[in-house]
C-alpha cells in the first residue's frame, strides 16, 4: 500500500516533465525524457560512470563518518562539561553562519581538489550535527535522570536503557536529513574544485559540451544515490530500536 | 451567422493577402530591435568600439555581457538573443542540436599561452616531457589544444585539470604548479602576480604543426531570421568590428574602452594593449577562415566528437558576407 502513492506521484511527476518537454521542444533547456533514459542507461555502460560514482559515494561517506564522530564526541563533552558547550556554540554559530559559496570557494584555495569537498562538508554538515545530539542529549528528562542515580543505578544500564532509547528517534532523524544534505554539497564542491572520479565533474564536462540531457541523467543518479542512503540510515534505524 | 462568418473569411484572406505582399516586399525594415549577447573575457573586446558608437538607421542595439557561455544558447534558441561571439566548437554544438544559426566571422584566434612558476627554465615543449601541466578548460579548447600539441610533438606529460586561471595562480605562486596552461589576461595575471613566465605561444605551436596563424577559438554567430530580414545590417555590423580592431590595438583607446567595457557590465579588466594583442583577435569572413575552422573543429572531434556536436557543420553553416 505504501507504494501506490509514491508512484502515482512520481509518475504525474514525469508526465509534467514530458508534456513541458514536448511543448518547450528545446533538447538544449528541457531535454525529453526518453533521451534523458537512454543517455542515463548508455552511462551505466560505461565504466567512467562506476568510477564517478564510486568517488562521489566515498567522499560521502568519509565526511559524513567524520562529521557524526567528531559532533558525537563533542555533544557528549559538551553535556558533562558545560564549559566546553560554552567555548564551542560561538564558533559554532560562525561556522553554521558562513555561507556555503564561502566555504567552498575558499578551501579550493586551501586544499587540493580531492580534499576541499571534505572539508567543505565538515563545514556544513558538523555543526547541525552537533546542535541537534547535543540537543538529544540533554533534553533527556531530568527527573528520570535523578530518579536512576537514586536508586544508584549503574552507569552502563543508564546508558543503554536510558539515555540511548531517549536520544535514538531524534539521533536518526538528524542522520537521515545530513545525509541527503551531504550528498548534495559534495556533488557541488566536487563541481567547483574539479575533483577525478567524481559526480560533480561528470555533471560539469556535460554542462561544457552542452548536453542537458547527460545533465539530467547524472542528476537522476543523484537523487537515487540520496534515496537509497536515506533509507540505508532508515533501516539501521529499525534495526537500533528493536534492538 | 452565416454572412457574418463569411465575410470574417474575407476580411482574413485580404489581411493575409496583404501580410504576404508586405512580406514580399523584401525591404529591410527602417527600426528594429537587435540584441548582443556576448561572454565577458575576450569577445567582450570584439564589440568595444561598436558599444561605444556603433549605430544603424534608426535600430535599438543592445549589448549584454553575460558570465560564461551557458546562457547563451538557451538564449539564442528562444530567440532572446539575435547576435553573439562563442567559442567556435559552441558554436558546432549548437547549430548540430538544431539551431539555427549562420557563422559570420571568426573573431579570436587563440589566446593560450603555456606558462612556468618563476623557476622554470624551459625552451622547448619537450621540456615538459615527464612534467605534470596544470590546464583550464578540461573538455574543452584549452584541453585538446594542449593534449594536440603534446601528442603531435611525442610528448608525455601528466595534465592536472582545474576550473579556472584564478584556481592555477597561487599553484604557480607556491611552486607547487611548474607548467601551466593559462589564458589571457589570466596569463599576464600570473607574470604579475605569482612571477610566472610564458613559455610558450600555443597559437604559434599550433600554426607549427597546421601551417594555419592560430585556431579560431571564438566566432560570432548570428540568427539565420536576422541574416535574412536585416542584410544591410549585418554587413554594417561586420564592418564595424572590422575598425574596432584597430581600435583595441591603439593605446590611445586603452582607458575609453576599458570604460566603455565597465560600463556594460564586464568584470574582466585588460590591464594593457599589449595584454589585448596577445589575445590575438581579428576578423575573418567565412571566405577566408572556413578552412582553419575545418581544420581546427577536426582536431577537437579526434578527441571527442560531442565537443563540436558529433559532426563537423555542413555550408549552411557558413554565411558569407559578400564585399
Amino acid at each position: 500500500m505504501n507504494i501506490v502513492y509514491p508512484i502515482i506521484s512520481l509518475g504525474l511527476l514525469v508526465l509534467v516533465w514530458f508534456l513541458v518537454a514536448k511543448a518547450v521542444d528545446i533538447q538544449l533547456i528541457v531535454p525529453r525524457v526518453g533521451d534523458t533514459f537512454s543517455k542515463l542507461w548508455r552511462l551505466l555502460g560505461e565504466n567512467s560512470f562506476y568510477l564517478a560514482l564510486g568517488g562521489t559515494l566515498w567522499r560521502s561517506l568519509l565526511s559524513f563518518f567524520i562529521a557524526l564522530v567528531l559532533a558525537i564526541l563533542l555533544a557528549i563533552i559538551s553535556n558533562f562539561i558545560p564549559v566546553i558547550y560554552k567555548l564551542l556554540t560561538p564558533i559554532v554559530t560562525i561556522i553554521r553562519a558562513i555561507p556555503t559559496m564561502s566555504v567552498i570557494l575558499l578551501t579550493i584555495i586551501w586544499l587540493n581538489s580531492d580534499y576541499s569537498p571534505l572539508l567543505i562538508t565538515l563545514f556544513i554538515i558538523f555543526p547541525i550535527m552537533y546542535s541537534n545530539f547535543y540537543t538529544g542529549i540533554t533534553s533527556v528528562d531530568s527527573e528520570l535522570i535523578e530518579m536512576s542515580k537514586a536508586y544508584n543505578v549503574r552507569k552502563k544500564d543508564m546508558i543503554f536503557s536510558l539515555y540511548l532509547p531517549n536520544i535514538a528517534p531524534s539521533f536518526f532523524d538528524t542522520l537521515q536529513s545530513a545525509i541527503s544534505l551531504n550528498v548534495k554539497i559534495i556533488i557541488s564542491a566536487e563541481v567547483l574544485a574539479q575533483t577525478k572520479l567524481s559526480m560533480g565533474l561528470m555533471m560539469k564536462l556535460s554542462k561544457g559540451i552542452l548536453d542537458t540531457s547527460e545533465l539530467l541523467a547524472w542528476t537522476i543518479v543523484a537523487i537515487l544515490l540520496s534515496y537509497f542512503l536515506e533509507n540505508v540510515i532508515i533501516l539501521i534505524k529499525k534495526l537500533v530500536i528493536r534492538w | 451567422m452565416k454572412k457574418l462568418s463569411k465575410i470574417l473569411v474575407i476580411v482574413m484572406v485580404l489581411s493575409l493577402v496583404c501580410c504576404v505582399l508586405f512580406a514580399c516586399g523584401n525591404k529591410e525594415p527602417e527600426n528594429a530591435t537587435i540584441n548582443i549577447t556576448i561572454p565577458d573575457g575576450a569577445p567582450t573586446l570584439a564589440m568595444a568600439k561598436l558599444m561605444k558608437d556603433f549605430s544603424y538607421k534608426d535600430y535599438d542595439i543592445n549589448y549584454e555581457i553575460v558570465s560564461g557561455t551557458s546562457e547563451i544558447g538557451a538564449k539564442m534558441t528562444q530567440g532572446q538573443t539575435d547576435i553573439s561571439i562563442v567559442p567556435t566548437n559552441m558554436a558546432s554544438i549548437l547549430y548540430a542540436n538544431g539551431l539555427d544559426i549562420k557563422l559570420l566571422s571568426s573573431n579570436v584566434f587563440g589566446l593560450l599561452y603555456i606558462m612556468g612558476n618563476g623557476d622554470v627554465n624551459a625552451t622547448s615543449l619537450s621540456d615538459m616531457d615527464g612534467k605534470t601541466i596544470y590546464c583550464i578548460g578540461q573538455g574543452g579548447t584549452p584541453d585538446f589544444v594542449l593534449q594536440y600539441l603534446l601528442q603531435e610533438n611525442n610528448i608525455n606529460a601528466t595534465i592536472i585539470y582545474v576550473a579556472s586561471g584564478t584556481d592555477v595562480i597561487p599553484l604557480l605562486m607556491t611552486k607547487k604548479a611548474e607548467f601551466a596552461v593559462l589564458g589571457e589576461p589570466a596569463a599576464t595575471m600570473s607574470v604579475s602576480k605569482a612571477g610566472a613566465k610564458v613559455l610558450f605561444d600555443m597559437q604559434e605551436e599550433w600554426e607549427k604543426l597546421t601551417q594555419f596563424n592560430g585556431y579560431p577559438q571564438a566566432s560570432t554567430v548570428v540568427r539565420s531570421e536576422i541574416v535574412e530580414t536585416y542584410p544591410g545590417f549585418v554587413k554594417a555590423f561586420y564592418e564595424a568590428m572590422e575598425e574596432n580592431i584597430s581600435y583595441i590595438e591603439n593605446e590611445e583607446n586603452l582607458e575609453e574602452l576599458t570604460n566603455t567595457l565597465k560600463d556594460n557590465g564586464s568584470a574582466v579588466v585588460f590591464s594593457s594593449t599589449a595584454v589585448i594583442k596577445k589575445c590575438n583577435m581579428r576578423v575573418e569572413d567565412c571566405a577566408t577562415a572556413k578552412a582553419s575552422i575545418v581544420n581546427y573543429l577536426s582536431v577537437l572531434k579526434d578527441f571527442n566528437p560531442a565537443t563540436i556536436g558529433g559532426e563537423l557543420p555542413d555550408d549552411a553553416f557558413y554565411y558569407n558576407i559578400s564585399k
